[in-house]
């Protein structure tokens, strides 16, 4: 994917990443600037979770996404604490990473990960729900069934 | 006095027809600032409609409405009255997640 197309892709699917936006599901937008999307998510009584997506060749590489604290350091594996309930956070270690990670489809670690060669990212990436608005919403409403 | 009384009462019942909505979804919100007042008894769906129009949203099928502190799922095919919603209603609409395991 050539770099001019992929942040013109980046920037259509961010542009209604408003601070209301924001504000009304409770998130924090750190960046929002090619090719980072690094957002935090809040609710009452709940540990914030920050993840940061690095989306150099969206879309034709799905975005590696990193699980963080509030701070901005990694979560270190074994995380979460209780487990993977939504089957999304995955407690790792990834084997390229080392840390825990999205275990989703549209998550560069989720494709790159042995157990899931064969769910090629080329099959999901022109999906409506796999937008990085459709990514993001995904990984927040499985977060949001947590309870840390 | 009276007549403010009844004119505040008459207001509240007014109020109380109506919903304040705000859609937010995976490429923003509808409206883009503040909410749309709606009648309470109007089909969730006919906001979801117009924010689908609104923020060309190529295909929802399978999406899931949820509102409320913790998020509950809502019927778009219901009213907001009959979901349970009343005053200001902010709605989250998206792809639910599929986990890898």
């Amino acid at each position: 994917m050539h770099e001019l197309a992929s942040r013109e892709l980046f920037e259509a699917q961010t542009v209604g990443f408003t601070p209301e936006f924001a504000a009304r599901r409770g998130w924090v937008l750190h960046a929002v600037e090619y090719p980072v999307l690094d957002v935090s998510f809040t609710s009452p009584s709940r540990t914030p979770l920050r993840v940061r997506f690095r989306c150099d060749d969206w879309n034709g590489k799905p975005p590696s996404i990193e699980v963080l604290r509030e701070d901005g350091t990694p979560h270190a594996s074994p995380w979460p604490p209780n487990g993977n309930p939504s089957g999304v956070f995955h407690q790792g270690p990834h084997p390229t990473t080392d840390r825990p990670f999205i275990c989703m489809r549209g998550s560069r670690e989720y494709h790159s990960h042995s157990s899931h060669a064969g769910d090629l990212w080329d099959n999901h990436r022109s999906h409506p729900d796999n937008t990085l608005g459709g990514l993001l919403h995904q990984i927040w409403r499985a977060w949001l069934k947590g309870s840390d | 006095m009276l007549a403010e009384t009844l004119k505040d009462g008459m207001m509240s019942q007014r109020d109380r027809d109506f919903v304040e909505v705000a859609v937010s979804t995976t490429s923003g919100l509808f409206p883009a600032s503040g909410t749309d007042r709606v009648p309470v008894n109007q089909k969730v769906r006919v906001q979801l409609d117009k924010a689908a129009r609104e923020l060309r949203l190529a295909d929802t099928a399978g999406w899931i409405a949820t509102a409320g502190n913790p998020p509950q799922g809502i019927n778009p095919d219901r009213s907001y009255e009959e979901n349970g919603l009343s005053g200001t209603v902010e709605i989250s609409w998206g792809p639910e997640h599929g986990g890898g395991g």
